[in-house]
């Protein structure tokens, strides 16, 4: 397998180094390499997106395991629909991440009702640090953010988990979500405000 | 929100994403600091919970099935593809590659560290340089480049005082890697250079433990286990080590090798190693009494292995040690963890705990002896922490770290810390003096020596040998006192049996019991020891001849000194006609001088078994001497009893 850590898409990263041409030109170079089945650049644009629909999908759902065979069935699904991905003004990350809300819909349909998010499983993920007093500081955080998140709506929590923990543009979430980039603006402050208002009210403000 | 506000917010996110910090940030917007705090305040924890990754089972395990679908439809692609291959299309893919080539060169000059968000980018860059050049060697060569380039960050990481992020450590993993690979195939004229980079990148590496960041644990260990992997592939041998082996973190030891009744199994100071081929030795490596340094993985099952195996001085060897006074007494000192006996009594007058002193010493059979010692300058020790007491349980390892509990401490043990275990071995129950750093809420240990272990584990071993006798509860297996399991069926004397034991307290108790073979019985036998005679058709393993015909087939090259593995026909006159020999472990477990072992022909009268009680038995089995012969007196298991830990 092709051994690249790259964690996150060219175009976020030099976006702020202004290098966001060369950049551009090699993701899609890289997209047209996939296009045409080239193995190397398929196991680029998985090492790249795999870790983060995981951990998007692993917020939404909150169960490993689950997460685990969603992100798969994304990787798949891009695999399949790559050959029609155009670049026609919707980034390739809005993209992939679209495959990945569509195929969560899909589960949460088969499961016929809405799955309860419990963060339980990315806070034990999440507290690898070998301090006790951090751990513990660090588990409260997760369980404070975890009921907040969980009180929100899902389109506010869809928002918030783009836009702060995958970090994507106002755009590209738009184009996730199918929604105008003036919505995404409203439904980030109105679920920025939620959640300080339950966390104060919750007591960890 | 105001618009001010949200563009605030934006752009401070955008700040806090290239790595700046809160206040700084804060300080950009004054007059909405107090709106904006809460905000960022609230993004950087949501922005923590991205940090997670998925486990790299679950990535395998998806990976796997993203290729097996990528394979089924690259199968039905590649039929359209060669239609339409064309002359033209190959000059337009060049012609691609090419241009690419360029701008990936003058990206990859980006002088960005490995602290920057700008270095992924560099990586990927690097990658595709790679993936680009299709030549074998020339793709290792550059991989090389890549590696010492790597190596050249890392160092200027260390020289400004920061910490080593994971990424950097798993590209210079994923270089030596792929390049190791490449030229344990081609043998080209690169191999060499790969070599001594290799050893290079390991030693650096190991530099880097105590400026490790806390989330690139798991990557410091799979960079150095891959490291030592493609040493071992460059230098021809065909081992590695398992990840597994290494699972619960890497330690150094110091300490005086001793030998065990296993040949694999070695004691540094104290504590037992496991030591086989895929242990890198420098220069003579391990030999009896000489003091070494081991870097040793600590298995999953706690099990140590060498990796590396360096040895330190030589009896009579002269060294200069400078260091911290850690003990005084009069007539020895404890300098930087290392007991120095002084020539002379009253030498260390004046000297106290804490200060630094230069000592010229000398090694002799008991270790190291002071002939001059110079204090230089008083150290301030406010930052380092010396622990004494017990030790509250055995070296854990938990989230990758390996930890140990010590008089109600926890501290840190990594790779950089060096143990000395001539006391005893690092268990629960252990009396230990810990030096150590805070380094924010951990203990880092930089140095534990063992002072006194009284509470070993039981010792897992192995023993071979004809029954020889029942005297009570206890049965005689060549020579050794073994309390079989209750209730176990007792062979006929005279049977040679296989006998997994337990040791504790100078008693072998048997857990479990195999018949080899019986009294009259002339089949196959199966035996391991020693060879310490090598002649025309005859060998001597153990004290038991061993007929070596032409049919004989022999995996591995013997010399006096290897061990090996014989299964063969067990005749009349106790000799065994040997149909398979396997030489374990390799070349370097034959000693140049091999064990003395007493010979006699089979029909002699067996050596007398090293325990008193032993009964010498005047039945002319072969392996009456099997376990009895090998010249280890001191250790109440025979030299056939094999540690299985």
């Amino acid at each position: 397998m092709l051994a690249i850590a790259l964690a996150e898409p060219l175009d976020r990263i030099l976006q702020q180094e202004g290098a966001l041409d060369s950049a551009e030109r090699q993701e899609r170079e890289i997209i047209q390499r996939a296009q045409r089945l080239d193995q190397r650049a398929l196991a680029w644009l998985y090492e790249c997106y795999y870790p983060r629909v995981y951990s998007y999908l692993l917020l939404q759902l909150g169960d490993a395991q689950q997460a685990e065979d969603i992100a798969s069935e994304t990787m798949l699904k891009m695999l399949e629909a790559l050959p029609r991905y155009k670049f026609r003004g919707v980034p390739f990350s809005a993209w992939v991440f679209r495959i990945a809300r569509n195929c969560l819909i899909d589960h949460r349909r088969r499961r016929g009702r809405r799955v309860e998010v419990s963060l339980d499983a990315v806070a034990e993920a999440q507290a690898q640090d070998p301090s006790p007093a951090a751990r513990a500081e660090m588990s409260e955080r997760y369980e404070r953010l975890r009921r907040a998140l969980a009180q929100l709506t899902d389109e506010q929590r869809q928002v918030v988990i783009l836009k702060f923990v995958q970090g994507l543009d106002n755009r590209t979430i738009a184009k996730v979500l199918g929604r105008r980039e003036g919505a995404i603006k409203s439904l980030q402050y109105r679920a920025l405000q939620s959640l300080k208002r339950i966390m104060q009210q919750e007591g960890g403000g | 929100m105001r618009e001010e506000l949200w563009r605030a917010f934006e752009e401070c996110q955008q700040a806090l994403r290239r790595g700046e910090d809160l206040e700084s940030c804060l300080q950009r917007y004054p007059r909405l600091a107090k709106e904006l705090r809460p905000l960022l305040e609230l993004f950087l924890q949501l922005r923590a919970l991205g940090g997670h990754l998925p486990p790299p089972e679950a990535r395998a395990r998806a990976w796997i099935r993203f290729s097996q679908e990528l394979a089924r439809l690259q199968s039905g692609r590649r039929r359209q593809v060669w239609r339409w291959l064309s002359p033209l299309a190959v000059a337009a893919s060049l012609a691609v590659a090419i241009v690419s080539g360029l701008a990936l060169t003058a990206l990859a000059a980006s002088r960005s560290l490995p602290d920057s968000p700008l270095y992924r980018v560099k990586l990927a860059m690097a990658d595709v340089q790679v993936f680009i050049t299709w030549d074998e060697e020339a793709k290792a060569a550059l991989l090389l480049d890549q590696a010492e380039a790597r190596q050249r960050e890392v160092q200027k990481l260390l020289d400004q005082g920061k910490g080593v992020p994971g990424i950097a450590l798993s590209a210079i993993r994923s270089s030596v890697g792929r390049a190791s690979g490449i030229l344990a195939k081609t043998g080209g004229v690169e191999a060499q250079r790969a070599l001594e980079l290799s050893e290079r990148l390991g030693d650096l590496i190991l530099r880097v433990g105590p400026r490790l960041r806390a989330d690139a644990y798991d990557d410091y260990i799979a960079t150095l286990t891959t490291i030592h992997n493609a040493r071992l592939l460059l230098m021809g041998q065909g081992v590695s080590v398992r990840l597994e082996e290494v699972a619960a973190g890497l330690i150094f030891l110091e300490g005086v090798g001793r030998r065990t009744d296993d040949p694999r199994l070695w004691r540094v100071g104290q504590q037992e190693v496991w030591v086989d081929e895929a242990t890198i030795v420098s220069g003579e490596g391990l030999v009896e009494g000489r003091v070494v340094r081991v870097l040793a993985g600590v298995g999953a099952n706690g099990r140590l292995r060498a990796l590396t195996v360096t040895p330190l001085a030589l009896p009579g060897v002269e060294l200069v040690l400078q260091g911290v006074v850690e003990e005084v007494q009069d007539d020895q000192l404890v300098v930087e963890g290392r007991r120095i006996r002084l020539l002379q009594a009253g030498m260390a007058q004046g000297v106290q705990v804490g200060d630094l002193v230069k000592v010229r010493a000398y090694m002799n059979q008991e270790g190291l002896v002071a002939a001059e010692l110079r204090p230089i300058t008083p150290l301030d020790m406010a930052a380092t922490i010396i622990v004494e007491g017990a030790a509250d349980e055995d070296l854990s390892s938990s989230q990758g770290a390996v930890t140990w509990r010590v008089g109600g401490h926890v501290f840190r043990v990594l790779p950089t810390t060096m143990v000395m275990a001539e006391g005893g071995a690092l268990r629960k129950g252990a009396r230990v003096r810990v030096i150590a750093r805070q380094q924010g809420d951990v203990l880092v240990a930089e140095r534990i020596l063992v002072l006194e272990s009284q509470a070993p584990l039981p010792r897992v071993v192995a023993v071979q040998g004809v029954l020889q006798g029942v005297e009570g509860r206890s049965w005689n297996v060549g020579g050794v006192q073994v309390e079989p399991p209750p209730q176990a069926p007792r062979p006929e004397p005279g049977s040679i049996l296989r006998v997994q034991a337990v040791e504790e307290g100078g008693t072998v108790k048997a857990t479990d019991v195999v018949v080899i073979a019986g009294p009259e019985s002339t089949g196959m036998v199966h035996l391991r020891g020693i060879v310490s005679r090598m002649e025309e058709g005859q060998w001597t393993v153990d004290g038991t001849i061993i007929v070596v015909t032409p049919e004989t087939k022999i995996s591995g090259k013997p010399a006096p000194g290897s061990s090996v593995e014989v299964w063969g026909e067990l005749q009349a006159d106790g000799s065994v006609k040997a149909a398979f020999v396997e030489v374990l472990g390799g070349e370097q477990e034959a000693s140049p001088t091999p064990t003395p072992t007493p010979e006699r022909t089979p029909q002699e009268t067996p050596t007398p078994t090293p325990t008193p009680q032993a009964t010498p038995q005047p039945t002319p089995t072969p392996s009456s001497a099997r376990t009895s012969a090998s010249g280890q007196e001191a250790s109440p298991v025979p030299a056939g009893a094999t540690p299985t830990r």
